[in-house]
Formats: structure tokens, C-alpha cells, sequence
């Protein structure tokens, strides 16, 4: 039981060091060099801002590669490949091919 | 209620506009018309009897084996033009082969839980049996092997009326016989297991769910926790704990029917991030 504690303690002291850690990381040193911390914070702020960016214009950005896709399929002629194909009996979907 | 029969009737809408040739079950041909120029949104075997689109799984399979390149530019333009719009929704709404299971789990037997981990597979499927298995043996496996839309809705209704193609049953028909009836089984015991272990065309849609332009949001702070929107996912998708817009989500919208505080909304257009704070 004695063990179990110990080994509980330690846990949360780890957890409690490790959350430290995070804080320390995060905090520019902003009194050691400030013009160290601005550019870190400019480039933090570049890195949130492409990334909201991807996922704000995600769904259009899929669509305009989707109408790509299917206008490069339908001039490569994909449609009449897959018509030969569809408008015979498929002797594999029906297992006996 | 409402919204389940609506989702019910949209399903069941979907079987007949998908094999609405009801002449093929009368002669035992498939449609040959311009339809078949059009790849089907949802799980359906283009050898059925009534088929009027072409299955797009089968599609990917047919142009990695034989294609002049292996993938399908046309056929994954519109699964992503689908997909883009309000990714899994197809499977909910729209897939025979979901409505299908929704209606032998409504059996009453006893119940049991997919590991989540297997539901990883149909990824494993998707790349290594319609891309790499097909493009490397120049077989399509998918569809000769597992597929169990190709033997329910394609070969017993083809075998019963064309009796030249009786005596062509070997023993592949047989295993895929005993895997299509292994399928409806675990279709009884569990919640829509084909859709979440094997579909491929499932799998896809679900790369979709993070980028469609309609999408779930979850808002923690309307929630109760009480869990009564656990029962009534189709795919086991717990929204008070994990991610709104997973690929596991077939956008049914039960949960939000049935979500009292309204927690569960849908966005459109927006992304389901909360507001940026300023600095």
C-alpha cells in the first residue's frame, strides 16, 4: 500500500515537473533578448495562421482538386474505359470468374 | 423520429434510384444505357440485375489492374467531389449496403461491440487490396473474393436466372457464399460492422469528414454527459468523447436528434475550431 503511494507521489510530482517544463519552454526570453522573443512570437503567430488558414479553406481546397480530378479523368477518356467494363456481366463480382 | 424516418426513406430511395432496371430482373441482363458512365455515391454492385450506375470500388480495382495508370482520376475526383461536400454523409444516407445493416441489426438477438482497433482494416484494404494487390497480380481481389454486395445483389439473382451461368460455379462462388453469410451474421450481432472494417468506399469518404464543408461541432459546455446519444450511433461513436468529425462518423445525425440540451450542431462552411483568441 506504502509502495503504491510512494509511486502515486512520484507520478504527480513528474506530472507536476513535466507541466513546469511545458510553462518554462513556452515563455520567450523576452528579458534576456527581446528581439529573439519577437521573432519567435512572429513565428508562432506565421505557424497558427497557416495552419488556420489549411483548415479554414480545407473544403474548398478538396473541391478544386476534386473538379481537377474528375475534368484530368474525364479527358484522359477514364468514363469509356469504365463503360466497356460496366456494361458486361462481371464474372469476378458474381464469383465465378 | 422524424429524422429516423427520414433517414430510413432517403436510404430506401437510394436501393431503387441505384437498381432501378427492373427489366434486368425479368431477363437476367444488366443495363448497358449511359447510366453506367456515372459511378454510383454509394456500395452498389454494377452486375446487379438493376444496376444503372457503375460500383465505384469496383471502378478503382478494374483501372489499377488494367488501367494505363493505377489510379482512377475520375473516380476519386468524385468520391472527394462527394466527400468535400459532407464527407461520410453518403454512407448514412445514401449506401444500400448500410441500409441494409442498419435493418438485420434491428434483429433481435444478442449484441456485441467491434474493437476499435479493427477498424483500422478497411485502411489495410483500401491501399494493399484495391491498389497494391490489384495492381501487382492484375487480379481484382475485392471484388473476386470478399466484396459481398457483388454475391447478394450480383451472383444469386444472376445464377437464378440465367441457367448457362449455373453450371460455371466453382469453388470461389462457394467461399464467397460462406463470406457473404458470415457478413450478414456479424451485420446481426453488431453494429454496421461492414462499414467500419471493410468498405473501402467507406474509408475514402472518411478521409473526407476533417475537410468536408459541412461538418459536426461538439459544444462541451451544452453537454450533460448522460450518454443518450451512445445508443442511438449507428457506428458506436461516442461524440461526448471523441473527435465530432472522426472517420468513424457517417453523419447520420442521430445523436443530434436525440441530444436533449442540443449539444451536437452542424457547421457549414466554418471551421469547428473554437474562435481564435487574441494575444
Amino acid at each position: 500500500m506504502g509502495c503504491a503511494l510512494v509511486r502515486m507521489d512520484m507520478y504527480v510530482r513528474k506530472k507536476q515537473l513535466y507541466r513546469l517544463f511545458k510553462i518554462i519552454y513556452h515563455i520567450p526570453a523576452e528579458k534576456n533578448n527581446p528581439l529573439q522573443a519577437a521573432r519567435d512570437r512572429y513565428c508562432y503567430r506565421v505557424r497558427v495562421d497557416n495552419m488556420r488558414f489549411l483548415k479554414r479553406h480545407a473544403s474548398k481546397m478538396l473541391l478544386a482538386a476534386a473538379v481537377l480530378m474528375l475534368a484530368g479523368g474525364l479527358a484522359a477518356g477514364e468514363h469509356n474505359m469504365f463503360f466497356t467494363y460496366a456494361i458486361v456481366i462481371c464474372l469476378n463480382c458474381i464469383g465465378i470468374g | 423520429m422524424k429524422l429516423a424516418f427520414f433517414q430510413r426513406l432517403s436510404q430506401l430511395c437510394s436501393v431503387l434510384l441505384y437498381n432501378a432496371y427492373l427489366a434486368g430482373f425479368v431477363t437476367g441482363s444488366i443495363y448497358q444505357g449511359p447510366l453506367k458512365l456515372i459511378p454510383c455515391p454509394g456500395f452498389n454492385c454494377h452486375s446487379c440485375p438493376g444496376a444503372l450506375f457503375v460500383c465505384p470500388v469496383g471502378a478503382l480495382q478494374f483501372f489499377a489492374a488494367y488501367g494505363r495508370y493505377y489510379l482512377s482520376l475520375y473516380i476519386l475526383g468524385f468520391i472527394a467531389l462527394l466527400g468535400a461536400v459532407g464527407g461520410r454523409f453518403i454512407c448514412g444516407w445514401a449506401c444500400p449496403f448500410g441500409f441494409l445493416q442498419d435493418m438485420l441489426n434491428k434483429l433481435p438477438v444478442k449484441k456485441f461491440k467491434i474493437p476499435r482497433r479493427l477498424e483500422y482494416l478497411r485502411y489495410v484494404i483500401l491501399v494493399g487490396v484495391i491498389f497494391i494487390a490489384a495492381a501487382v497480380t492484375r487480379e481484382p481481389w475485392f471484388c473476386k473474393i470478399i466484396c459481398p454486395a457483388g454475391t447478394l445483389e450480383a451472383g444469386i439473382p444472376l445464377l437464378l436466372l440465367n441457367e448457362h451461368l449455373r453450371h460455371m460455379i466453382g469453388p470461389v462462388f462457394i467461399v464467397k457464399l460462406v463470406l457473404l453469410f458470415g457478413f450478414l451474421a456479424w451485420m446481426a450481432v453488431a453494429k454496421r460492422p461492414f462499414c467500419r472494417v471493410v468498405c473501402p468506399l467507406g474509408a475514402l469518404y472518411g478521409l473526407c469528414n476533417h475537410l468536408s464543408f459541412v461538418k459536426m461541432a461538439f459544444n462541451k459546455k451544452a453537454c450533460v454527459y448522460d450518454a443518450t446519444c451512445a445508443p442511438a450511433c449507428p457506428v458506436d461513436h461516442r461524440m461526448y468523447r471523441d473527435d465530432p468529425n472522426a472517420s468513424r462518423c457517417i453523419r447520420c445525425l442521430r445523436c443530434r436528434s436525440v441530444c436533449t440540451p442540443k449539444a451536437i450542431h452542424i457547421t457549414a462552411g466554418q471551421s469547428s475550431d473554437p474562435p481564435r483568441e487574441s494575444c
